[in-house]
């Protein structure tokens, strides 16, 4: 039985899916609950009173991309997943070896 | 949160798990001034012996210099103990001035800022200078005080491989649509004492349109003919945007770092760098010693010639005896072992012999690259040199590496 939290629908024309197309639905599910989940706007009171401190205050959405080793935890954002990876790249290898004094 | 059991457990867990991986850091206690001999208590609480020493960024031997200590304890009578304050409060005395354009006089710069460290002033320098629509791009081996910088920068980072023009030129082109584009190096790179390609750099920056930044703590006092640094070594002086470098090794060793460079970037620094901003003014007794140590090295180029000789000798002799060493200029000469175990046990031996050097694996340099790191002084005599090829020869006979090179000592060792 499916659950009542999920809907199974055909793919358009019958369109088969890619996993770009399946990780696409995906972020779109997390955005619609994601903005959902904002709507009592204590994230846009926030927004004006920085606004009101004299911040430029700006949002989108983002990639994350990260990596751990060891006790070291790599993250950032960026603006698509491979601009997020080339971001990543650069700061592990900073993290390659710790260096002499 | 109160310290409770479970807490002091965790942390009591993580040095355990650190001595586990052979990382634990151990003081050894000096007794005495640093110089080419010194009285060290190892392991703690046994008789001080006296070792010759291998691994101090004394280049020049002025940490124990007669007239630089003179110069220190005649500022500490006349300026006191500390300043109380950070520089632009009411820390700066008339001396601290002074330093910064004997320094600029000295790299051939325009202006410099005194920093508590060379750390500190690469903690600070790139956030003050750059943003977000700016782009740092760095050799993937420098210091790490260059890696803590980047990180507190907001400009993107990138790298590229260490000493590779070509890799640095296509990181170059892909950046052009940055606002700055600032390269930054290491003059003479710790790990392997190598030299960075400054003319190679600096012609492809002037093509390319950027600026660049050369942590020349590893070199100031010492390289290029009248010490000046790697950019006089290498025949840029004046075309290096920021230097940044420090009074901790060559230049007396006691504390202290700047940045020395362009004009705007040096005041730039001076009203935003954060290190600078939020710590104390180097103490007086320190500056006083500095403008010493610059006097002497004004007044003459004999120290560094020493030096030069002195690292000559020992990168002959070592290779002489069958040592595989990283070929170089500088006086870091490390000795390739390629095996953490090896270098440990090589080090631990040579102690014994009474020579103090360290042994350095990963993650201190990359995996399979394990060595020890000698550092050669203008303090060390002839007799000091001699005395520890001899003991490095006795202790390479006894793990049989003498005459090796990487492969056969992967093989028998392990990398």
């Amino acid at each position: 039985m499916p659950s009542t939290n999920s809907r199974a629908l055909g793919s358009p024309r019958g369109a088969a899916l890619s996993d770009t197309d399946r990780e696409l639905l995906d972020a779109i599910a997390e955005t619609l609950a994601g903005l959902r989940e904002d709507a009592d706007e204590k994230w846009h009171d926030i927004a004006r009173r920085l606004e009101a401190a004299g911040w430029e205050v700006g949002w989108r959405i983002g990639w994350i991309a990260e990596a751990r080793r060891r006790g070291v935890h790599e993250q950032v954002v960026g603006r698509s997943r491979a601009d997020a990876f080339a971001q990543l790249a650069s700061l592990a290898l900073l993290d390659d070896v710790e260096g002499c004094p | 949160m109160a310290y409770a059991t479970e807490v002091r457990q965790w942390y009591q867990e993580e040095i355990a798990r650190i001595a586990e991986a052979g990382l634990l850091k151990q003081e050894r206690f000096i007794h005495g001034i640093q110089g080419a001999e010194i009285l060290v208590e190892f392991p703690p609480g046994s008789r001080p012996r006296t070792v010759i020493n291998l691994c101090a960024n004394n280049y020049l031997g002025f940490s124990g210099h007669p007239e630089v200590i003179a110069a220190a304890r005649e500022t500490l009578e006349s300026r006191g103990y500390g300043m109380s304050s950070v520089r632009f409060i009411c820390g700066t005395q008339d001396l601290h001035r002074e330093l910064e354009r004997r320094l600029t006089d000295f790299l051939e710069t325009e202006d410099t800022l005194l920093f508590p460290s060379c750390m500190d002033a690469n903690a600070g320098v790139f956030e003050a200078l750059l943003a977000e629509q700016d782009v740092l791009i760095a050799d993937r081996l420098v210091h790490a005080s260059i890696v803590d910088g980047m990180r507190l920068c907001k400009a993107v980072q990138d790298t590229y491989k260490h000493s590779d023009m070509g890799h640095l030129e296509e990181k170059l082109v892909e950046h052009q649509d940055k606002r700055f584009r600032m390269v930054v190096t290491d003059g003479v790179f710790s790990m392997d004492g190598d030299v960075a390609k400054l003319d190679e750099i600096v012609m492809l920056a002037e093509k390319h349109r950027a600026l660049v930044c050369v942590d020349d703590s590893h070199a100031t006092g010492f390289m290029g003919a009248r010490g000046k640094g790697t950019h006089e070594a290498c025949g840029v002086l004046g075309k290096i945007d920021l230097i940044t470098t420090t009074l901790g090794k060559a230049l007396g060793g006691a504390s202290g770092g700047c940045v020395s460079g362009r004009k705007e970037l040096v005041e730039l620094c001076r009203q935003r760098a954060r290190p600078y901003l939020f710590s104390n003014a180097v103490a007086p007794a320190v500056i006083g010693g500095a403008l010493k140590v610059l006097e002497l090295l004004t007044r003459s180029t004999e120290r560094r010639d020493v030096l030069e000789r002195n690292a000559e000798e020992w990168r002959r002799g070592l290779v002489q005896a069958g040592f595989d060493v990283k070929p170089g200029r500088s006086p870091i000469v490390p000795v390739m072992l390629y095996n953490a175990r090896l270098a440990q046990d090589m080090a631990r031996d040579l102690f014994d012999e009474g020579i103090y050097v360290v042994g350095f694996f990963f993650p201190v340099v990359p995996k399979g690259q394990a060595r020890i790191r000698t550092q050669v002084s203008a303090a060390h005599e002839q007799r000091h040199l001699d005395r520890g090829i001899e003991a490095f020869v006795k202790v390479g006979k006894k793990y049989g590496i003498l005459g090796k090179g990487k492969r056969e000592l992967v093989e028998a060792f392990g990398g």
